[in-house]
């Protein structure tokens, strides 16, 4: 894929989607809402590809969870990437099933060597069995959890040399969660090695009612931090596929792709950045 | 060590708290409840947004997913409901829960050609012939006016509900992409359950007329075909 930014597809946006001229726009989909054995949901997205490249974005792996991955999801997200042979395939560093149960959402892990080994176990059966590598991208951050032994930059580091995966960087987890546990999100990504970016997300946040957290919502335009962060890293790691996600509050197609063709100017080195 | 982390926070998660892990504990319900939303917008409607949320919520503590494909979540909801006396009030509610939770199997069951009547033409032997149900198809028998409600609620805003209180059929296609519903009465549902035992359609045919002397099965037979209720293929004599 020439980097260039792509946007989540939505299905309320399908004509629109189908019909944008813009060169090289590519779309993104969470795996599982097409992990269905028929219907107008996997015909739509059979027509989406055959327009546009795609990127298969999973969200229920649970790669950093005890057990390894569940055999009959893995086979249902190898039976998606067989079908529609996405461009770039991802998951989260997070663990979402436990026990036979699952939770929609994506649980945080402390940096142990047991968790590093963990992980890189599951994401090596994720990527065998998909015969290529995968995406890892990283988490949010809302809670200080006591028993890292390692930095998060270079678990990830760590966790790309022992799997092969390459990384992707969501530009605005790293501002939410700089924000929610007091770190410094552009020395944060500053320790990122440029070869292991295989992909970037950027997402809008929301504070929460407390006026505390920040959460990592979707359900808003990309903040003016998020996009200076952004345009920061891209001019030092050089461009990259990036994904302007919205999950929530879903605006008219016309603004994510505004926000689209931001990023690409970014990307494209339209827009210098600030001396 | 791992696992022990994971079951702690899991079991911090699955009650009411506080803080950064409240965030985890509201994402996760709040998945839940939004699938069972997409899964069953008539019983949402029914029961008005605040209700729909307390009684998803609890259901979701109760049964929670066990798979990540939350496009399916919710298949334990009618069966729930129907077991909580607290919402006996809406007696048909776990019926028309039932047809949701059928619709959401039909609309992403797998694809197939469904049988058209031109492709009978000629196979005069309704003794040996034997269809099979096309792999959308959905049916079920509900003791209460579910079908009719469901319907109503379906295409009209939310408002006063006006029916008869009688057992109703389900009949759910999906020839091409889009479900159909319509109600189905008793001699169609003896037939199609026939077929799904594995009956011949001559079989079934006779079977559901001497239960039922005044229906018309050809036209019953030839209105199921159109429906989309069998798959072209697998015919066999």
């Amino acid at each position: 894929m020439t980097p260039a930014a792509g946007v989540g597809f939505k299905a309320e946006h399908f004509a629109e989607a189908l019909a944008a001229p813009a060169a090289d726009l590519w779309f993104e989909v969470h795996a599982e809402n097409y992990m269905v054995d028929g219907g107008p949901r996997l015909a739509m997205l059979e027509a989406v590809r055959s327009e546009r490249p795609l990127s298969l974005h999973g969200v229920g792996m649970s790669l950093a969870g005890a057990a390894p991955p569940d055999p009959d999801h893995l086979a249902a997200l190898k039976r998606l990437v067989d079908r529609f042979q996405p461009q770039l395939v991802s998951e989260h560093l997070a663990w979402s099933r436990l026990d036979g149960r699952c939770f929609p959402d994506l649980l945080p892990v402390p940096r142990t060597n047991e968790a590093l080994s963990r992980l890189a176990d599951n994401i090596g059966i994720v990527q065998d069995t998909l015969a290529r590598p995968i995406l890892v991208e990283n988490p949010t951050h809302y809670l200080s959890l006591a028993d890292h032994s390692w930095s998060e930059t270079s678990f990830l580091a760590e966790l790309a040399r022992r799997t092969g995966c390459r990384l992707l960087i969501d530009v605005n987890n790293v501002a939410v969660g700089a924000h929610n546990l007091g770190y410094d999100a552009a020395q944060w990504l500053q320790a990122i090695n440029s070869d292991l970016v295989g992909e970037i997300h950027l997402a809008g946040h929301t504070l929460d009612a407390e006026g505390t957290l920040l959460i990592d919502s979707h359900d808003q335009p990309i903040s003016d931090a998020v996009w200076s962060l952004y345009q920061g890293f891209i001019d030092r790691i050089g461009p990259k596929p990036t994904l302007i996600e919205r999950d929530g509050n879903i605006p008219p197609f016309a603004e994510l792709l505004a926000e689209r063709g931001h990023a690409q100017d970014i990307l494209g080195g339209r827009l210098a950045l600030a001396a | 060590m791992l696992l022990e982390f994971q079951q702690d926070f899991a079991a911090a998660i699955s009650e009411p708290t506080e803080g950064a892990l409240s965030v985890y504990r509201n994402t996760s319900l709040a998945g839940c409840v939004d699938a069972l939303r997409a899964n069953y917008p008539v019983v949402a409607q029914l029961l008005a947004e605040e209700m729909f949320d307390a009684v998803a919520a609890r259901h979701a503590s109760e049964c929670p997913p066990r798979r990540p494909v939350l496009t399916l979540y919710g298949a334990r909801f009618p069966d729930w409901i129907a077991v909580q006396s607290w919402l006996h009030e809406v007696p048909y509610l776990a019926h028309v829960a039932r047809i949701e939770q059928l619709f959401v199997e039909a609309l992403f069951a797998s694809d197939a050609e469904p049988l058209a009547m031109t492709q009978l033409q000629g196979r005069g032997d309704w003794q040996s012939l034997r269809l099979a149900l096309h792999p959308a198809t959905r049916f079920t028998w509900l003791s209460a006016p579910a079908m009719s409600i469901w319907l109503s609620q379906r295409e009209n805003a939310p408002g006063a509900l006006e029916f008869e209180w009688k057992a109703e059929g389900t009949l759910l296609t999906r020839p091409g992409l889009e479900v159909l519903a319509e109600r189905l009465d008793r001699p169609g549902h003896r037939f199609l359950f026939g077929i799904r035992l594995g009956e011949s359609v001559g079989t079934a045919a006779v079977a559901t007329a001497s239960l039922y002397p005044e229906t018309d099965i050809g036209s019953l037979f030839v209105s199921l075909v159109n429906a989309g209720a069998f798959a072209a293929t697998a015919h066999r004599s």
